[in-house]
């Protein structure tokens, strides 16, 4: 049992070489944890109401103490994880599958094509999330849905403009060259020879691009965009708690720290994952490995230089 | 001729066999550049038969491999064929669209260039890479595909073939790559192959190596070469013609026992003069004095005029390709001049 276990720890332990980013990757697994089991393991019912014990500071019996209904914080806090972490994974998803994939199509585009497709990338940037989301909800009706929808649309950019620029990069490499001087289609060397190249950048922007919509969807909650009350998430609290400063000023804590904590962790990660990739990048490889040119080619550059 | 056993899948040849299997008559290719267009390959012409090995030597910047890219219908950004004509087995290749191109391309016409370390995906094995050619363009199945890869890397005289199959580039040395490129190359034997100096980066003994390689792969699958090289020894073991090009022109073309102990043209005279070729021994290195003109200096008549001991006033104009014995000479005075030539070793 124990020789089965050493291998994957030690992997782990290998991708996560810093104490720093072991607390950060617990961190974000254990929000993962909680969001996936919900109501499993909270300690009350989420919704139910105590009149008799509102605004509790913290106790045995509430560990986190009640809100102004007299609900269980920690319960709340538990349950809101999924609405609040796993939609941030939908939003991602969307942004994901909508950016990624025209973003590498999109070096096949005739010029003309391209234009058009850039502008409209370039638009969706401009568009203020805040703004796009309270129009999608005026639009389709509140919701959860409407939300991550909103949040996973404004994600396609980045997503777009990163894989483009991977493609891009990679698609210039020599042996993409060659696999086309050797009959390869230009779609056949993409999905062969570039799309694996995007893939370490692509995790790399999911991860940050995670942390944006756990703070996004929270936003929007607690505008109260998304899901709707009384059912938790961790934006509506931090809002209701607000409300209520007065009577429980620590309450607002709870749920602050739990999207704090979950975006810095998920920040760390990234951060972490950049670093690993640009470390790599410096070990040649690629179009970066590139031996004498041709000397013919190279005369000609200057030429080139003006076109 | 189905040395490899795949020729069957392949088609047959569309001409007969006395006719040549590539021509180009005439070749300009225009670089577009800050002061306008630049032509920076002019009216090159030369035939190719099949099985037949022709090499192009010249200084870096003579054209040579801006003719090979168009051969290969892939030139540069900027660059453009703005005259002349490229057929192969009697289709035009400069009228082809993307897709008769990529028909064409590993099945007819395959290249292999100077770098191979880059020409192939760093991060896939090697095996992969050339059981793939052969699974997208050969069209056989994942495990053909594989026992053929095999049989085609001990064929390039790949030791342990099956070990080097599952190795990645950064794993093999420049002669192994430059192996499995031409394995790649030739994988669907294609008539011709243009291997773009593919033996410069390589050192002298895997040079010879890879030479000797591409000799017998010309002899077994009757694999026409067109064969470029700055290095003119190089080229004499391996071809029979040899086109001289300076200034994106050819200046002289002939059969290369010919060319070198007889040449007609004065660069090719200092070309033997300075280069491996010569006598050699203590004498110290010469040189040929001047610099190949850059793209804005090219020059009306004569390009080599500039820097030609024998320049006349006939030299400012313009001069044709003119047949002098078994090729042809771009010279105004090649009638007149007695040039020195050198031993073939």
């Amino acid at each position: 049992m124990k020789a089965v276990l050493v291998k994957p720890l030690e992997l782990i332990g290998r991708a996560l070489p810093t104490t720093y980013l072991r607390i950060a990757a617990g961190i974000v697994a254990f929000m993962l944890l909680v969001g996936a089991l919900g109501s499993l393991i909270a300690p009350y019912d989420a919704l139910a109401q105590d009149s008799a014990h509102t605004f509790a500071g913290p106790s045995w019996s509430h560990l986190m103490g009640t809100d102004f209904l007299g609900r269980d914080t920690l319960s709340r806090l538990i349950v809101g994880a999924r609405p609040s972490l796993f939609s941030a994974v939908v939003a991602v998803v969307i942004g994901l599958v909508g950016g990624a994939i025209p973003g590498m199509a999109s070096v096949l585009f005739s010029r003309r094509v391209e234009f058009v497709v850039m502008r409209f990338v370039d638009a969706l940037m401009t568009i203020p999330p805040i703004v796009f989301a309270i129009a999608i909800v005026a639009g389709f009706g509140n919701g959860l849905p409407e939300a991550v929808v909103a949040i996973g649309v404004l994600m396609i950019p980045r997503f777009f403009r990163v894989v483009r620029a991977e493609t891009l990069k990679h698609a210039s490499a020599q042996y993409v060259e060659a696999a086309t001087l050797f009959g390869a289609s230009k779609p056949y060397v993409l999905r062969r020879h570039v799309w694996r190249k995007a893939v370490p950048t692509l995790g790399v922007v999911s991860a940050s691009a995670l942390g944006y919509a756990v703070l996004g969807i929270s936003g929007l909650a607690f505008l109260g965009l998304g899901e709707i009350a009384p059912q938790p998430s961790w934006g509506s609290m931090l809002s209701d708690d607000l409300t209520y400063l007065y009577q429980a000023p620590w309450a607002a804590m709870w749920p602050g720290v739990a999207i704090s904590l979950t975006v810095w962790a998920l920040n760390a990660l990234s951060d972490a994952a950049h670093t690993g990739l640009v470390r790599e990048a410096e070990v040649p490889v690629g179009t970066e490995s590139e031996a004498p040119e041709t000397q013919d080619v190279g005369s000609v550059e200057p030429a080139l230089q003006y076109v | 001729m189905s040395r490899l056993g795949l020729s069957a899948e392949y088609g047959t040849v569309a001409t007969p066999l006395d006719e040549p299997l590539l021509r180009v008559g005439g070749l300009t290719v225009g670089v577009a550049t800050g002061a306008g267009r630049i032509e920076a390959v002019r009216d090159v012409s030369f035939d190719l038969g099949r099985g037949e090995a022709l090499g192009l030597v010249g200084e870096s910047g003579s054209g040579k491999t801006l003719t090979c890219r168009a051969l290969l219908g892939a030139l540069p950004a900027g660059c453009s064929v703005s005259g002349g004509s490229i057929e192969l087995d009697g289709i035009s290749l400069l009228d082809l669209g993307e897709r008769r191109w990529r028909e064409i391309r590993s099945t007819r016409i395959a290249a292999v260039f100077q770098d191979p370390a880059s020409y192939l995906n760093p991060s896939l094995p090697v095996g992969e890479q050339l059981a793939e050619v052969l699974r997208v363009k050969g069209r056989l199945n994942r495990r053909d595909a594989r026992s053929r890869a095999l049989d085609l890397m001990a064929t390039m005289h790949l030791h342990r073939p099956a070990y080097v199959y599952q190795q990645i580039p950064a794993e093999l040395s420049g002669g192994m790559l430059q192996r499995v490129l031409i394995a790649v190359a030739v994988a669907c034997e294609p008539a011709l192959l243009i291997a773009d100096e593919a033996t410069t980066a390589l050192d002298l003994t895997t040079q010879r190596e890879v030479i000797d390689l591409l000799s017998e792969l010309r002899e077994r699958l009757g694999l026409a070469i067109v064969f470029v090289s700055h290095d003119l020894a190089a080229v004499s073991e391996l071809c029979d013609r040899v086109a001289v090009f300076y200034g994106g022109e050819v200046v002289e073309i002939g059969t290369t026992a010919d060319l070198v102990s007889d040449p007609s043209h004065p660069y090719t005279e200092a070309l033997l003069r300075v280069g491996s070729l010569g006598t050699g021994g203590d004498a110290a290195l010469e040189v040929i004095a001047g610099h190949h003109p850059r793209l804005g200096e090219l020059t009306a008549g004569c390009r080599f005029a500039p820097r030609c001991g024998h320049r006349r006033s006939v030299c400012a104009e313009l001069v044709a390709l003119t047949p002098v014995g078994s090729g042809a000479v771009r010279c105004a005075r090649a009638g007149e001049l007695q040039l020195a030539g050198a031993d073939l070793r």
